[in-house]
């Protein structure tokens, strides 16, 4: 298996293009570098951003068996402080103006616009063996919990991806999701130990420079949400001349079917081959795919089981299905199955807790052919562009900010009830917090409940009651 | 309501900002609302607000507050002097 420890073999070839392009060796020495001054196994943070310096970082501390969390570099400063006092990593990697951690820490090396801030009381972290890295599990309500990720899940993941992807060293991602989401990092871990050459960029997609970069760096692929694939549409990418584009993926969330079979026929008139595929963080990031040739035969379907997994359905009694069309939650095994979950500080010491068996905790069926469709969620989470939010977490953060709110909502569309005249504050505090959009906060006279007290969210109404 | 408050009440409703907001510094990835998602939704009020069609190669060059001005100007919206 290729691990970030046998990249060296890469040497002269280029391993990102930013400002620059950037060898292998290049970014091994940077990446060796930081973790020198980071020193003995111990856990840090990493502040994300599509830059050099995050990803050189990241790969410095996987190769020195540092364990970092991956956060996003805007994070809210509240949210980033919370998980300091949580976990209390030795280091943070970060922009080097960081104006929180500016004013509270030494930085103790940089390089480029990044610095290593030493945190003050540090102390000595018992971390699991196989502990390689840790992800968020919500992107936005700045909740603890985080996946405990093995050196195993992350390769053996990436190999995966590589096989059925058929990615190879001539290939040239550029990217377009943050590298602390399970997505785009899986991209970037699949093309670094193929040898390919990653385009980076802060530009979004819908501004010039970032399609000024796809044709100057002749990009081969990239993969996108549905939001992004929504955005695409808008800008008329089938209008665009981009000749050396060869591969879209797509992940993060069920595309919508009218825009699933607009981007099948436009990759087909434009040769390019189009990979829709379903995954979890849970999962290191990918679980299975969608062969681009059974895209209008096996429409809406999250495909087969990804090299080396397996896809199973299990009954509400507990029970194993084998027949077709018949509903069941989506059980997947695999040795990308994360070693379990992390809450607190003595979480990061523990085992293989899940033993390569993942619960999605989604409900489908699968067909006569084995292809699989999902047909709902059994938890409270519903996506916002990509992000996974926990609706019973967004109830939490609004209740200890004193608005005492019942949540639900769909894909995109989020809701939020109260019984107090406090809209506009409620809405302050989604802004600051989870920063996102597609939120209709309602205010109502009484939350339905059915006898046993039990919230009934199917019968909270979906747009404002005229009251008279 | 003059073209510029109408242009101002689309980046208010668009990005979801307060109404006494420093408009003129707004930028596409700097300021905080006018992100991806933002963006998109601001093109849809701009687009309501003047009854004009922005197409893609407009959409990726707009990312100030003063290129959209420039680019509305383009698609005929008279701002006056």
């Amino acid at each position: 298996m290729k691990r970030f420890d046998t990249i060296e073999q890469y040497g002269a070839r280029t391993a990102i293009y930013t400002d620059r392009a950037y060898s292998y060796d290049e970014m091994i020495e940077a990446a060796d570098a930081i973790v020198r001054e980071v020193g003995d196994r111990t856990l840090v943070f990493c502040l994300c951003a599509n830059n050099k310096e995050s990803i050189f970082g990241y790969v410095g501390f996987l190769r020195g068996r540092i364990v970092p969390l991956l956060l996003d570099a805007t994070i809210h400063s509240e949210q980033l402080q919370h998980l300091i006092d949580r976990y209390r990593p030795t280091h943070i990697w970060a922009n080097r103006e960081h104006h929180q951690l500016e004013q509270e820490m030494d930085t103790t090396y940089e390089y480029g616009d990044y610095a290593l801030f030493a945190c003050p009381q540090a102390i000595e972290h018992d971390l699991h063996d196989e502990l390689a890295l840790l992800l968020t599990t919500s992107g936005s309500t700045g909740s603890p919990k985080l996946v405990r990720l093995s050196y195993d899940n992350l390769f053996h993941n990436a190999q995966s991806i590589v096989s059925y992807l058929e990615i190879g060293e001539n290939d040239r991602p550029i990217t377009t999701l943050p590298m602390n989401y399970s997505y785009g990092l899986s991209i970037i871990n699949s093309h670094l130990v193929s040898g390919a050459t990653i385009v980076v960029t802060e530009a979004p997609i819908m501004q010039k420079e970032f399609w000024q970069l796809c044709r100057d760096q002749q990009v081969t692929t990239f993969g996108g949400v549905p939001f992004v694939y929504e955005m695409l549409h808008r800008l008329k990418f089938e209008t665009m001349e981009l000749p050396s584009l060869t591969k879209l993926t797509q992940a993060g969330g069920k595309l919508n079917p009218a825009l699933a079979e607009v981007f099948t026929d436009l990759c087909e008139r434009k040769g390019m081959q189009f990979f829709m595929m379903y995954g979890q963080t849970e999962a290191t990031a990918r679980m299975s795919y969608l062969p681009p040739h059974q895209n209008r035969e096996k429409a809406g379907s999250i495909g087969i089981a990804i090299p080396g997994g397996e896809l199973t359905l299990r009954s509400e009694a507990g029970e194993q299905i084998s027949s077709p069309n018949l509903v069941g939650e989506l059980i997947y095994h695999g040795a990308n199955v994360s070693l379990g979950y992390a809450e607190a500080l003595p979480d990061l010491a523990s085992g293989n807790v899940n033993q390569g068996m993942l619960q999605t905790g989604d409900l489908a069926y699968m067909d006569e052919d084995g292809y699989f469709f999902i047909v709902g969620r059994m938890k409270r989470m519903i996506k916002m562009h990509g992000n996974r939010i926990s609706l019973d977490e967004v109830e939490h953060l609004l209740r200890v900010r004193g608005h005492e709110c019942v949540c639900t909502g769909t894909d995109d569309e989020l809701y939020v009830y109260t019984l107090q005249d406090d809209r506009a504050a409620i809405k302050q505090v989604i802004k600051e917090m989870m920063h996102t959009r597609g939120v209709t906060i309602l205010q109502i006279d009484a939350i339905p409940r059915n006898e046993s007290g039990k919230i009934l969210y199917s019968a909270l109404p979906k747009r404002e009651l005229v009251t008279t | 309501m003059n073209k510029i408050e109408l242009y101002k009440t689309a980046f208010i409703n668009g990005l979801d900002v307060v109404a006494d907001a420093t408009f003129e510094e707004m930028q596409l990835g700097v300021t905080k609302e006018w992100d991806s998602i933002g963006h998109m939704t601001l093109i849809a009020e701009l687009e309501d607000a003047f009854d004009v069609y922005i197409d893609s190669e407009w959409i990726t060059e707009f990312n100030t507050y003063q290129s959209g001005i420039d680019l509305l100007k383009r698609l005929g919206v008279d701002f006056g002097q």
